[in-house]
């Protein structure tokens, strides 16, 4: 029997990083912590961050800490242009599939 | 400036992959170890210690997901021949847990009300675990030579059975006694009318409460109170390690060639008889003062722990 083709799929945790990062420039996980105003965690997001780089939706590289201060150098993330692609479409398919409830 | 992290970082290294030191870890703690330069370069001490416990907490909520995700991994790479052994062994274990559970509970339970059956069940748990998990490891296990990932997963399945006893001696048993208690004074309200003190005592109190206790009497001068409770505490501390000291034990001194099964129940037998009397006198000696009441509870586990550690050594020399 032919194999299916993956499906994929996006959580809100992972819907909410993306829209973070389309809409800003390249971001630390901290950085997505502040700016998601409490919806992601600190113990949490690291862990997304890398599940989001083993699907392909999120690219990272490492920044060398400023000189004389020591340290490992920091890990900076940006959506790849798979993700921008994940994310226009999830958004899009989720406007018609959320039910519309009579005011 | 010396930077928190470093020492987290090693112990990690020692266990993590490297994929997941480079996704995972190392960017925890770049961000906890940048924040934390900021926060100290403004001058701002309680913040950057407030900073560095909250890095801690989120380091130890990543190697724990890394932990979580290694076990199932290493679950879904076992062979087949691993994976027949495991649910084997599963099944052994299952079947002598549930004979100890029963066997433990029924004789007391026999001259009770059947509806505090339920009371009785958690007092036989921190027995029954670890004498599961050794028949398990000896007959299911026995016999033949094993893969190191399926020696890796037995001591995994064995500590989630030490957090199983932890908890039941720690929360449940408490509970259940009090309940017991409350349930009996009742019937013995109605039927004799005769009120009964339901104050709880060392049996009725969680870690917490019992730890609590101590402090309180060590505080008030009432030193050998304090010192019985002290052994009851670190009894029930320490029982619940006799799962993982068994079953290094079970792997270490194993038979690796055929045996019946019979020779290989006497040595899960044996084993466990053994960790019993061993504890049963350390703590007989305890109460008498001819030795220290809290290391008398952990002596078996250590001994055990100990004689398997160095059985492994050995092997490993002579097989170098």
């Amino acid at each position: 029997m032919a194999r299916r083709p993956r499906l994929l799929t996006l959580s809100p945790k992972e819907s909410l990083i993306l829209e973070l990062l389309t809409t800003g420039d390249a971001m630390y996980g901290l950085e997505l912590v502040t700016a998601s105003r409490g919806r992601l965690k600190r113990g949490t997001v690291y862990v997304t961050l890398g599940r989001m780089e083993e699907k392909g939706y999120v690219t990272s590289t490492p920044e060398a800490p400023p000189p004389d201060a020591g340290g490992l150098p920091r890990r900076v993330y940006e959506p790849t242009p798979l993700g921008r692609r994940v994310l226009t479409v999830w958004s899009s398919s989720a406007r018609y599939l959320v039910p519309e409830f009579p005011r | 400036m010396k930077l928190p992290g470093g020492r987290l970082r090693s112990v990690a290294a020692r266990f993590c992959s490297v994929k997941a030191m480079e996704r995972l870890i190392d960017p925890v703690l770049s961000d906890l170890q940048a924040e934390y330069r900021e926060a100290v370069t403004q001058g701002r001490i309680w913040r950057s210690r407030w900073i560095r416990a909250a890095g801690s907490i989120a380091f130890c909520k990543v190697l724990a997901f890394v932990a979580f995700e290694g076990t199932i991994r290493a679950l879904s790479a076992l062979t087949d021949e691993d994976r027949r052994l495991l649910h084997n062994s599963v099944g052994i274990g299952g079947g002598c847990f549930a004979a100890a559970t029963i066997l433990v509970t029924l004789p007391p339970a026999r001259h009770l009300p059947i509806h505090t059956l339920p009371y009785l069940i958690p007092q036989a748990l921190p027995f029954a675990i670890p004498l599961g998990v050794t028949f398990a490891v000896c007959c299911g296990l026995g016999g033949r030579s094993l893969s190191r990932r399926l020696q890796g997963t037995v001591l995994v399945v064995a500590l989630v059975g030490c957090a199983a006893a932890l908890a039941t001696a720690g929360w449940l048993i408490p509970a259940a006694n009090q309940a017991f208690r409350v349930t009996m004074a009742e019937h013995v309200r109605q039927t004799r009318g005769v009120e009964i003190d339901l104050r709880r005592g060392p049996s009725e109190m969680t870690f917490l409460e019992l730890s609590d206790r101590i402090g309180v009497l060590t505080e008030e001068g009432s030193a050998r109170e304090a010192y019985t409770l002290s052994r009851a505490y670190h009894m029930r501390l320490a029982l619940p390690w006799a799962t993982p000291a068994l079953a290094m034990f079970a792997l270490a001194f194993l038979p690796r060639r055929a045996v019946p099964v019979w020779s290989l129940a006497a040595v899960a037998c044996g084993a466990c008889l053994s960790y019993w009397v061993l504890l049963g006198a350390a703590v007989t000696a305890g109460r008498d003062g001819t030795f220290p009441g809290a290391a008398a509870a952990w002596l078996p586990a250590i001994v055990f722990t100990a004689a398997a550690a160095g059985r492994k050594i050995v092997a490993a020399a002579a097989r170098s």
